[in-house]
């Protein structure tokens, strides 16, 4: 502890040097921590689901889950069939609000049940002016941050045919990406978008001693002969299929976020070389005072790590600061992505730039260490 | 030479050769050394007369081939790099002609760095590189960077980093080789005044016949070898 002044010193009073180095290692992770950030988005949306057990019913021949189109009266007999416990329709629509890239998903949904399906957090006050209003809407955090929009405000969205709504709430929708869409009145949509008795999916809740699979089954077996035949599935199953289009890109994205952290072994490893090559007389005077090999390697190790936590926590935080700022989200099968940058996932980035930065930088410093003072001195001289 | 002081450096029989290629460099060939406690040394020779080679044996910063030597009652010939590294901390303070300083710590951490490796507190730490600065007389420099310290301020620093651990042997190489004439004799009659005061050995490498002339004893080395020593009548000479 009594060579960490040493160590800070070091990084402060080389600013330029320091302040390259910690320039590279932020780039890098803001890198990493912006493509993390999408993984992570893919994550939330795929939690979306209130319960293991919910099914979702969907058209049956649709490749396209956004493109399902079932008579909202399926869900009146799903209803009465014995194994369920509860059904709300959905329609879902997708707004592009300034560009194709900034898009939000807006769910026509049954205020009565909906929450029995997703975990809204709303205060009930606010829901229930939502529930008794048809014209209005209640909107993700996101979807309002990003936005700038507050409860009273009377908002038109003209990619959807001029739908106008005045927003009633702002719900919070943890670990999941129902936080950047809007939720209004199902009826209220269908009538705006010129669908009437059309709904997206059911979701249905089976009874709690009741068998998911048989119960899919059983339902699909109800509408096989009708002119709407369905297909349904665990609501997980369903989310995961309608974005496996995207899976890959992003498990490409991953990589491309790993590489981004082999950046900083190069970049941290060739800064401290290039240091260590202009500081042999200072490496002398150490070892002419006494260090010990071991002490030289970790006062240059402290060094490189401490200039790679600090330029990982910079990249990190830009990262979220900029994630935060965008409204960039991509959409899939009615499904958006936004992507999502969380403590959690800053506290790792700046960790593993500091773990990168310690094997960037342990050959120079091993070198450094191992320097004999008469050979130093040589270099120098 | 008196006899009755004891002894601080042994050096006996030292050999040291590189090989360089297929080329060997017998660069110390048999030197024999006895240093007393009290004692100021200069050694003079020409360039690659193996002195600084002797210099930095005594200091345990480079090894002999064959010989032994002995600081302080140890025989440090036979120590691991890193044994000689914690004993340095205690027993050499080691001056240069130049580039002493860490150019990013100011005079005050410079001096205090070699006390960052004793189990000193920062209050003990504090007073020694303050008492350390004021025998050079550098309390009023303490917080300037080397590059805002003259070439005697910068040697007068090393001093006072060189003698912060308080040891018993103070070594330079050319310490006044980069300085004016003023400067030099400053900081040698400062050297030289402060071993007297303190009762340190100083075992000094130079060209320069006026630092030579502040010594006790000079030695003068010639390819390898200790070929002439000279007293005090010597130092008279040079003077004349």
């Amino acid at each position: 502890m009594k060579l960490l002044p040493l160590v800070l010193r070091g990084i402060i009073r080389n600013p330029i040097r320091a302040g390259l180095t910690l320039a590279g290692v932020a780039v890098a992770v803001f890198l990493f921590t912006g493509v993390i950030s999408l993984e992570r988005g893919m994550s939330r949306m795929l939690g979306i689901s209130a319960g293991e057990n919910v099914l979702v019913v969907a058209e049956k021949y649709q490749g396209c889950p956004v493109q399902s189109k079932l008579p909202a009266a399926h869900g009146d007999a799903i209803a009465e069939l014995p194994a369920v416990a509860a059904v709300t329709r959905t329609l879902f629509v997708m707004s592009a609000c300034s560009r194709a890239t900034d898009l939000v998903a807006v769910h026509g949904i049954e205020p009565g049940n909906y929450r029995d399906f997703r975990d809204l957090r709303i205060s009930d006050a606010e829901y229930a002016a939502f529930s008794g209003e048809k014209g209005a809407a209640i909107v993700g955090a996101v979807v309002a941050q990003r936005y700038g929009w507050q409860v009273g405000q009377a908002v038109t969205l003209q990619e959807l045919g001029g739908i106008s709504f005045t927003i009633r709430g702002i719900f919070e929708a943890p670990g999941n990406s129902l936080e950047n869409a809007i939720l209004v009145d199902l009826e209220y949509l269908q009538l705006a978008t010129s669908q009437p008795g059309v709904v997206t999916l059911l979701l249905v809740q089976p009874k709690e001693d009741a068998e998911a699979g048989a119960l899919a089954a059983e339902i699909d077996a109800l509408f096989d002969a009708s002119r709407a035949p369905s297909k349904t599935s665990p609501e997980h199953a369903f989310i995961a299929s309608a974005v496996s289009g995207i899976t890959g890109l992003v498990d490409f994205s991953r990589w491309l976020g790993f590489a981004s952290l082999g950046l900083i072994v190069v970049g941290v490893g060739n800064s401290m070389s290039m240091s260590i090559r202009d500081r042999t007389r200072e490496i002398a005077l150490l070892k002419i005072a006494g260090f010990r090999r071991a002490q030289v390697l970790r006062v240059i190790l402290a060094e490189a790590v401490a200039s790679a936590l600090i330029g990982g926590l910079l990249g990190a935080w830009l990262a979220a600061w900029a994630v935060s700022r965008s409204a960039f989200s991509i959409s899939v099968e009615g499904y958006t992505i936004v992507p999502h940058v969380s403590i959690e996932l800053i506290l790792l980035s700046t960790l593993l730039a500091a773990l990168m930065g310690l094997v960037g930088s342990y050959l120079p410093a091993r070198a450094a260490s191992r320097l004999t003072v008469p050979h130093a001195l040589r270099e120098v001289d | 030479m008196s006899t009755t002081q004891p002894t601080v450096v042994e050096v006996r029989d030292a050999h040291k050769i590189y090989q360089r290629g297929g080329e060997r460099l017998d660069v110390l060939q048999g030197v024999s050394l006895h240093v007393e406690q009290g004692e100021f040394l200069a050694l003079m020779g020409s360039s690659g007369s193996g002195k600084t080679t002797l210099l930095n044996i005594i200091a345990g910063i480079d090894f002999p081939t064959s010989g032994t030597v002995v600081v302080n009652g140890r025989d440090i010939s036979h120590f691991r790099e890193d044994q000689l590294s914690a004993w340095r901390t205690r027993n050499i303070g080691y001056i240069f002609q130049s580039f002493n300083l860490v150019p990013v710590l100011t005079a005050y951490e410079n001096v205090e760095l070699p006390l960052l490796l004793l189990p000193l507190n920062r209050k003990r730490r504090h007073e020694q590189v303050m008492t350390a600065l004021d025998l050079v007389g550098l309390t009023d420099r303490k917080d300037h960077f080397p590059r805002q310290l003259s070439g005697g301020q910068e040697q007068r620093a090393a001093i006072a980093r060189a003698l912060a651990t308080d040891p018993p042997l103070v070594l330079g190489d050319e310490p006044t080789g980069d300085l004016d004439r003023v400067n030099a004799e400053s900081v040698m009659h400062l050297v030289a005044g402060l071993c007297r005061e303190f009762g340190k050995t100083f075992i000094v490498v130079t060209h320069d016949p006026k630092v030579a002339s502040a010594a006790t004893r000079v030695l003068h080395m010639d390819k390898g070898v200790l070929v002439a020593e000279s007293g005090l009548p010597l130092a008279e000479e040079v003077r004349k």
